[in-house]
């Protein structure tokens, strides 16, 4: 919805405005459906903005992008500086002109990413966390993909790999052999404080690099596509203390309100770039079921290029296709709108995402009415009462009024409340009680066994989450791994291994990992995460269920 | 632990784009931790108010596991010493009290990253199946985190409010270590 830049600080080739434009006005018409597929709020605030002018120069570019922008069908109203400062009072003197374009908005990024995920996850897509992709391979017609290591290390094959690793899209390409010109760039971003005053329109600059939004909490969003002083991708890129100072004094200038504010933080990213400022989506030609789709602007344009990049879907949307694209043989599936992919005809092909686990062919769809229930929202705090809940292929379709068809398999809950599975962030699998029973040199399997009888108990308890945060022989990984490679029915498992304790420390007789100094628990710490831990634990303080922990400073 | 020792399995999780969370008691260690880029806390049996307000700065995550302290005839049947069970139960109103402390610190709005707060979550140490009187363990935390000042519904969602699709757990507190309280 946000208008691009035009002109980054530093960017060698300016944008092809005209050519872009009319992508710019199917990603905006993408966006006003959005949240109603994605059935929840990502907090779309379309309350228009302005993109202003300082120069003779940049207001003929105003006119000329106002020309393009209505052959797109994208209404925008040419304001001189006075007129532009009455609409927007907070705007500087050196404004001397501006775009009005009510369709200019923004979401909210940190609710759209889980928003995609969540709505992936209901259409029967799953998504494997910490298993970096590492290798990708040819297998007969389609591919394998490598990903995670140890015993978080996962096999994919698949007729369709879909890249869409933002600034890491080269990488992911090159490991199959295929080589795009990718130039990735780290960019950054202020934010300050609350403001009492309240702007709620977006302020972008045609000529300069600069874009500010206010955030509903009032904190103001200060980018514009400045250079970070490094960029790192396998860590953290650096913020630049120069750009800082180049793009928060433009700011302050076109919004002079802003010089009172002070900085509350900023930080760098890099950002997936092309040499023509231009995406890269669509199969790669020589690689087919090798699909790729990124590049410039892909937080505003995803929801676009993801139309675009597959078959069947795009077109309709997007109003045009990029660049011709042969239809994949065998019927890759559609992602979005349809409905969990379960149960095609036999001889089907499924379609996987890069960091899908095995697949699992699964059976007929089978659906089910929970009817005559109370729904708990858990994000809303709201119940819905005496409703009746579809579910097809394990996933809720939809929560209704509406009877059932007849002959629906029902179950009737009379009355009942209907909530998400219960977690529990702390606990032990593998633990025995008394602890002075635990056998540090137990055979795994016994472990792994015990683990298990407890985790199935959790999950028959309407447990469908547990965090591990110390098991005996990592145990938690190993029917975590059961568990995902199908041979049992286990909670989803985040799991720390072993927790790391000092020599003679708590956790002392419970084989825990155990160490000292820095570059012992440096070397401990990688240890468990080489076996596939999701997180690590450790003791900062002794506990209470040990009798040799007796002060209270110790606890 | 000392602190270096901290900072070395801080460091090792990021690497991993992962975090750490700490088996903790009291004040001076947690300040130590934070310090340290250590984002998780667990059990936190006597927090100080000051010690509190730093983590909800930080907007730590804090799973107070407060069935540890008051369950002592679930205790002497899963075998626990005389000893424990006494010791539990004594450190029960003090573990209580602490918890109050951290919720009026403060509670995290997923929706502002920027405000201070502390992410409170239902964790039950003991495996979360396990039947205790009418209900399992897991219900019983969330009831026990009522106790503690949570509405129901904060209950329900300190399991947690939106698990990640992707880990059922959401694995980077944000902020970033520089994090402050904002003004």
């Amino acid at each position: 919805m946000q208008a691009v830049h035009t002109k980054r600080p530093g960017q060698a080739v300016p944008l092809d405005s005209a050519r872009f434009l009319p992508l710019q006005r199917a990603a905006s018409d993408r966006w006003e459906t959005l949240e109603e597929e994605l059935e929840t709020s990502v907090e779309v605030r379309r309350t228009g903005g302005f993109t202003i002018a300082e120069t003779e120069e940049q207001y003929q570019e105003l006119r000329d992008k106002h020309g393009w922008e209505a052959a797109a069908g994208i209404h925008t109203e040419i304001l001189d500086g006075d007129a532009a400062r009455a609409a927007l009072p907070l705007l500087g003197p050196t404004v001397a002109a501006a775009t009005w374009c009510d369709l200019d908005g923004y979401a909210n990024p940190l609710k759209v990413t889980p928003a995609y995920l969540d709505s992936a996850t209901r259409h029967g897509g799953r998504t494997v966390a910490f298993a970096p992709v590492r290798r990708i391979t040819r297998n007969g017609d389609g591919w394998r993909v490598v990903a995670g290591r140890g015993a978080a290390e996962r096999v994919v094959d698949t007729p369709v790999v879909v890249d869409v690793a933002g600034a890491w899209l080269g990488e992911i390409a090159a490991m199959a052999g295929i080589t795009l010109r990718m130039t990735p760039v780290a960019i950054q971003m202020h934010a300050t404080v609350r403001s009492s005053a309240t702007m709620s329109h977006l302020v972008q600059h045609i000529g300069e690099g600069l874009s500010v939004k206010q955030v509903t909490a009032g904190n103001l969003l200060i980018g514009g596509g400045w250079p970070a002083l490094s960029m790192d991708l396998a860590g953290r890129s650096d913020a630049s203390l120069d750009s800082l100072v180049g793009n928060v004094a433009l700011a302050v200038r076109v919004l002079p309100f802003i010089r009172d504010l002070r900085l509350l933080r900023m930080w760098a990213g890099p950002l997936a770039a092309t040499p023509d400022e231009m995406p890269v989506i669509g199969e790669v030609p020589g690689a087919p079921g090798f699909y790729v789709a990124g590049g410039t602007y892909a937080f505003t344009f995803a929801p676009l290029w993801g139309d675009a990049a597959l078959p069947d879907r795009g077109e309709a949307a997007a109003g045009r296709r990029l660049r011709p694209r042969p239809r994949p043989a065998d019927g890759a599936v559609e992602p979005g709108r349809q409905r969990p992919r379960t149960g095609k005809p036999p001889g089907q092909k499924e379609q996987a995402v890069l960091t899908s686990p095995r697949l699992r062919p699964t059976s007929e769809p089978e659906t089910l009415w929970l009817t005559g229930g109370h729904v708990v929202d858990v994000r809303s705090g709201r119940i819905r009462r005496n409703v009746n809940v579809l579910v097809a292929a394990g996933r809720i379709e939809k929560i209704t009024a509406d009877a059932p068809p007849p002959g629906a398999r029902i179950v009737e809950l009379g009355g009942r409340y209907l909530m998400p599975g219960l977690i529990s962030v702390h606990t032990h699998l593998s633990v025995l009680y008394p602890f002075s029973a635990t056998d540090e040199s137990e055979n795994p399997g016994l472990t792994a066994l015990r683990a298990l009888s407890r985790a199935q108990d959790a999950l028959v308890a309407g447990v469908t989450t547990i965090r591990c945060v110390h098991e005996q022989n990592r145990a938690d990984l190993l029917v975590r791994t059961a568990a995902d490679q199908g041979w049992v029915a286990a909670p989803r498992i985040v799991g720390a291994g072993r927790a790391i304790s000092t020599t003679g420390g708590h956790g002392k007789g419970a084989d825990c990992s155990y160490a000292d100094g820095h570059d012992g628990f440096l070397r401990a710490a990688r240890q468990e995460l080489d076996a596939g831990a999701d997180l690590l634990k450790i003791f900062i303080t002794g506990g209470i269920a040990h009798q040799e922990s007796r002060s209270p400073a110790r606890r | 632990m000392t602190a270096e020792e901290m900072r070395a399995v801080v460091r090792a999780a990021e690497e991993h784009g992962s975090y750490v969370t700490a088996h903790a008691g009291a004040g001076s260690a947690i300040r130590e931790a934070l310090a340290a880029g250590v984002r998780g806390y667990e059990h936190a049996y006597d927090l100080d108010d000051d010690t509190a307000r730093q983590m909800a700065d930080r907007r730590v995550f804090l799973t107070p596991t407060l069935c540890v302290t008051r369950c002592p005839d679930w205790m002497a049947e899963h075998s626990f010493t005389p000893w424990q069970i006494e010791r539990a139960v004594e450190v029960g109103p003090g573990h209580l009290a602490s918890i109050r402390r951290a919720v009026a610190a403060g509670i995290a709005d997923p929706d502002d990253p920027g405000a201070p707060g502390i992410t409170m979550l239902a964790g039950t140490d003991y495996p979360p199946g396990e039947p205790i009187e009418d209900t399992v363990v897991a219900v019983r935390e969330m009831e026990f985190l009522t106790d503690a000042g949570l509405s129901p519904i904060q209950a329900v969602r300190a399991a947690p409010p939106r698990p990640r699709a992707w880990s059922g757990w959401p694995a980077r507190p944000v902020p970033s270590r520089r994090a402050t309280s904002p003004t």
